[in-house]
């Protein structure tokens, strides 16, 4: 009987093979090559151009760009603003829009650790449309701080970095330490998100002279968390830092 | 350190009066089993504990539990397992909670500093970790039968009511139950058409359950079923106290003696209830789905009672019937006595004229009209080419996202939309007078022999309006459609065969 039972199920996938959606948890007869469903890849929506060089803003096609930097490339207000910045620039998967939310709440919130893998993809897919030419020598991810670790059981961003690393070859190292509990960021503005996080990160991996890092986080919103993170590497002697998050949070 | 070890720790055996105050609380949740998180949620709820901040609550729950374990209350295990005992023959870890071994991963945890099991197949209702204790309250069987004992209790006999009459053929099911209630056996299939008035013939088993003190759990496969079911019980049981559990119901955690829950909500009880009733077992989330029918058998006690009502029951039930291992009951007709309406085929590309003939008829009679088609992606498409067709109607579409579905669902029944375009979601529990119903392209793969059956199950289902248009619409037969007519059909031929049933017993 078990052997009959085998036999059905192997028949079955080999003539019509089905796979399981790991977002919207649904058997679809086809995934895509990032292994997500077409309808929710559907869902989820690249920065399109025109958008800012730096930070991946998408810039409306009306008032296009606020201004150029010195290579002639559009940048945001924001960016224009804040010149003189840690990282060179962002690239993010996808728009924080609301299924975008969804996602991250049921991977970062939830725990749904299974979501690495498909997540780690798209971002493996940004990587190589924007970064593959750069030659980036090291991968890191922004620490939790230990008490929010021990709540959640697992940095989200590590574990992306991780399974980034995995993909594309380039080796991970922890460089930073958050030694500051902050409040949650999801809420507040701009200058209070910058104020909270100074002096929060702190560096502890070995020399890193002289390299290109690439740090990966979830959301991108003001970049002050990038800014504060990136900062510590430049200081500790990394060459450049390039910045590469799963949502691009925007107005709406 | 872990919530664990922290449980685990000897202490000393004072209460303090903040604790007395949270046992009150925690002694509501006898028979319930919960996550860690879900228990300190719970308590962050509940009024009393609003001032304190959530570590002083987590530290007081602590010692408080490691009370109630000291004096065997409750029962503390890991929520998943990855020892010896509790790993299945596959030798995968398992999750204490679902009873899950599919999606359970084993990865490096934080909170425990080990490497550490996730369920992930229960995990939109909380996280269970091998590091995350999963607590047991047991249920205080005699003092809450004492409590019982000086409640008033709902009739015993319902058919005795005022209000509630049964017919001939209601009653000789009724008889059946009872038999079955009283004896030791413990599976019961009360296999009704639709529109028998099942719900009605529970009453009576949930009566002499609720005199026995016993605890019942009765299971609907929606939320928008459990609702309309609570108002219904609540009238009908006014002195009992009855709790309705779905996800975003605010009852959740009210102690009670009949549970109204989806399939979902009975994860958080085990070895709980002594009546199990399971309302359309063929339904969507449970068919199929041996999961969640484990989610059930946890919930229930070891030989307690199951009432499974079904229109359409699976093979594996009608299999069980003939080898006598369940008792059963066969309800053929309907509650107002007459046959159930029988779909008609038409086999035709041309669903234009077919649909054109249908609202005719369907004006004709001053009814209203269900368009089922089969997914949410053919809806949009079906509205334009009516639309474009039909430009004197207003076309809706509802599907189970779809916003406003609530409010054209109230549109439609009462007359303000004539002709309703809809997915499966309408295709059990709901009733509207005078309606039709046209399946189109009833050769999808979609349409099963019960979504079949149950959708031609919507058509004539108030006295008023016995019958009714059951269309389906195709370009050729399939085996599906030629089985739901046929049992549909061997269904009125056995209520014929009986003698004329009178409609309604004397006492009406």
């Amino acid at each position: 009987m078990p052997g009959k039972i085998l036999n059905r199920d192997f028949l079955q996938a080999i003539i019509n093979p089905q796979s399981i959606c790991p977002i919207c948890g649904t058997t679809k007869s086809q995934l895509l090559n990032t292994g997500i469903c077409v309808g929710c890849t559907e869902t989820l929506i690249k920065p399109s151009a025109p958008y800012c060089e730096r930070c991946h803003k998408v810039l409306a096609t009306d008032s296009y760009a606020a201004g150029m930097d010195a290579y002639g490339n559009l940048i945001c207000a924001d960016c224009e603003r804040y010149q003189t910045r840690h990282f060179s620039c962002n690239r993010s998967a996808f728009l924080y829009n609301e299924p975008a939310r969804e996602l991250i709440e049921l991977y970062k919130y939830f725990g749904k650790e299974s979501l690495a893998k498909p997540l780690a993809k798209l971002l493996a897919e940004t990587y190589r449309e924007y970064y593959k030419q750069l030659n980036i020598d090291l991968i890191s991810s922004i620490p939790l701080h230990e008490s929010r670790l021990r709540e959640r059981s697992f940095n989200q961003a590590k574990l992306l970095a991780v399974e980034l690393s995995r993909f594309t070859g380039i080796p991970y190292a922890d460089l930073l330490v958050k030694k500051k509990a902050t409040a949650k960021l999801s809420q507040g503005t701009r200058s209070e998100r910058f104020r909270q996080l100074e002096h929060s990160f702190e560096f502890v991996g070995a020399s890193i002279s002289g390299l290109r890092v690439l740090l990966i986080d979830d959301i991108y919103t003001t970049g002050a968390t990038a800014e504060q993170a990136s900062s510590k590497l430049v200081s500790a002697g990394a060459a450049e830092v390039l910045l590469l998050t799963l949502a691009r949070a925007y107005e709406k | 350190m872990t919530i664990f070890d922290d449980l685990m720790k000897e202490t000393s055996e004072t209460i303090t009066n903040e604790h007395v105050a949270m046992q009150e609380y925690v002694s509501r949740l006898a028979g319930r089993r919960l996550l860690w998180s879900e228990l300190v949620h719970y308590m962050q709820q509940s009024a009393a504990q609003e001032a304190h901040s959530a570590e002083q609550l987590s530290a007081q729950l602590i010692e408080l539990v490691q009370h109630l374990y000291q004096r065997d209350l409750v029962e503390i295990i890991e929520a998943v397992s990855v020892n010896a005992v509790s790993v299945n023959e596959t030798g995968r870890p398992r999750c204490n909670r679902c009873g899950g071994t599919e999606q359970v991963y084993i990865r490096e945890c934080a909170t425990c500093n080990q490497l550490c099991a996730t369920c992930e197949e229960c995990l939109n209702q909380g996280r269970a970790k091998t590091c995350t204790p999963l607590i047991y309250f047991k249920p205080d069987i005699l003092a809450d039968r004492q409590g019982l004992l000086t409640r008033e209790l709902d009739a015993e006999r319902l058919i005795d009511r005022p209000g509630v009459s049964y017919s001939v053929a209601q009653q000789a099911a009724l008889t059946s139950i009872e038999r079955f209630m009283h004896s030791n056996r413990t599976h019961f299939l009360l296999w009704a058409v639709t529109g028998a008035g099942k719900t009605e013939l529970c009453y009576p088993a949930i009566s002499y359950a609720l005199s026995r003190h016993h605890k019942i759990l009765f299971a609907a496969p929606r939320k928008d079923v459990i609702r309309e079911l609570a108002t219904r019980f609540k009238r009908d049981f006014p002195n009992t106290r009855i709790s309705a559990l779905f996800a975003e119901s605010e009852e959740k955690w009210q102690e009670a003696d009949l549970y109204l829950a989806t399939v979902q909500q009975t994860l958080r009880f085990y070895i709980f209830f002594d009546l199990v009733i399971i309302d359309e077992l063929d339904a969507y989330p449970y068919h199929n789905n041996q999961h969640l029918q484990n989610f059930i058998d946890r919930a229930a006690r070891q030989n307690a009672k199951r009432i499974l009502m079904s229109a359409t029951p699976p093979r594996e039930w009608v299999r069980a019937v003939e080898r006598r291992t369940i008792d059963f009951h066969l309800l053929p007709l309907r509650y107002h006595g007459c046959p159930l309406p029988v779909p008609k085929t038409f086999i035709t590309k041309n669903y234009r004229n077919l649909i054109a003939k249908f609202i005719r008829q369907v004006s004709d009679c001053a009814g209203c009209g269900l368009i089922f088609v089969p997914q949410i992606a053919a809806i949009a498409s079906w509205q334009c080419h009516l639309e474009d067709w039909f430009p004197e109607i207003k076309w809706v579409g509802v599907y189970a996202a779809a916003d406003k579905r609530d409010e054209h669902v109230e549109q439609f029944r009462n007359g303000e939309l004539q002709f309703l375009l809809t997915t499966t979601i309408l295709e059990r529990g709901v009733t509207f007078a005078n309606l039709h119903v046209l399946v189109l392209d009833s050769a999808n793969h979609i349409w099963d022999e019960s979504t079949l059956v149950q959708i031609a199950g919507r058509v004539g289902r108030s006295a008023d309006y016995p019958s009714g248009l059951v269309w389906f619409a195709s370009p050729y037969l399939t085996k599906p459609m030629k089985a739901a007519i046929k049992q549909i059909k061997r269904m009125n031929n056995y209520a014929g065969k009986n003698p004329k049933p009178r409609l309604f017993a004397s006492n009406h």
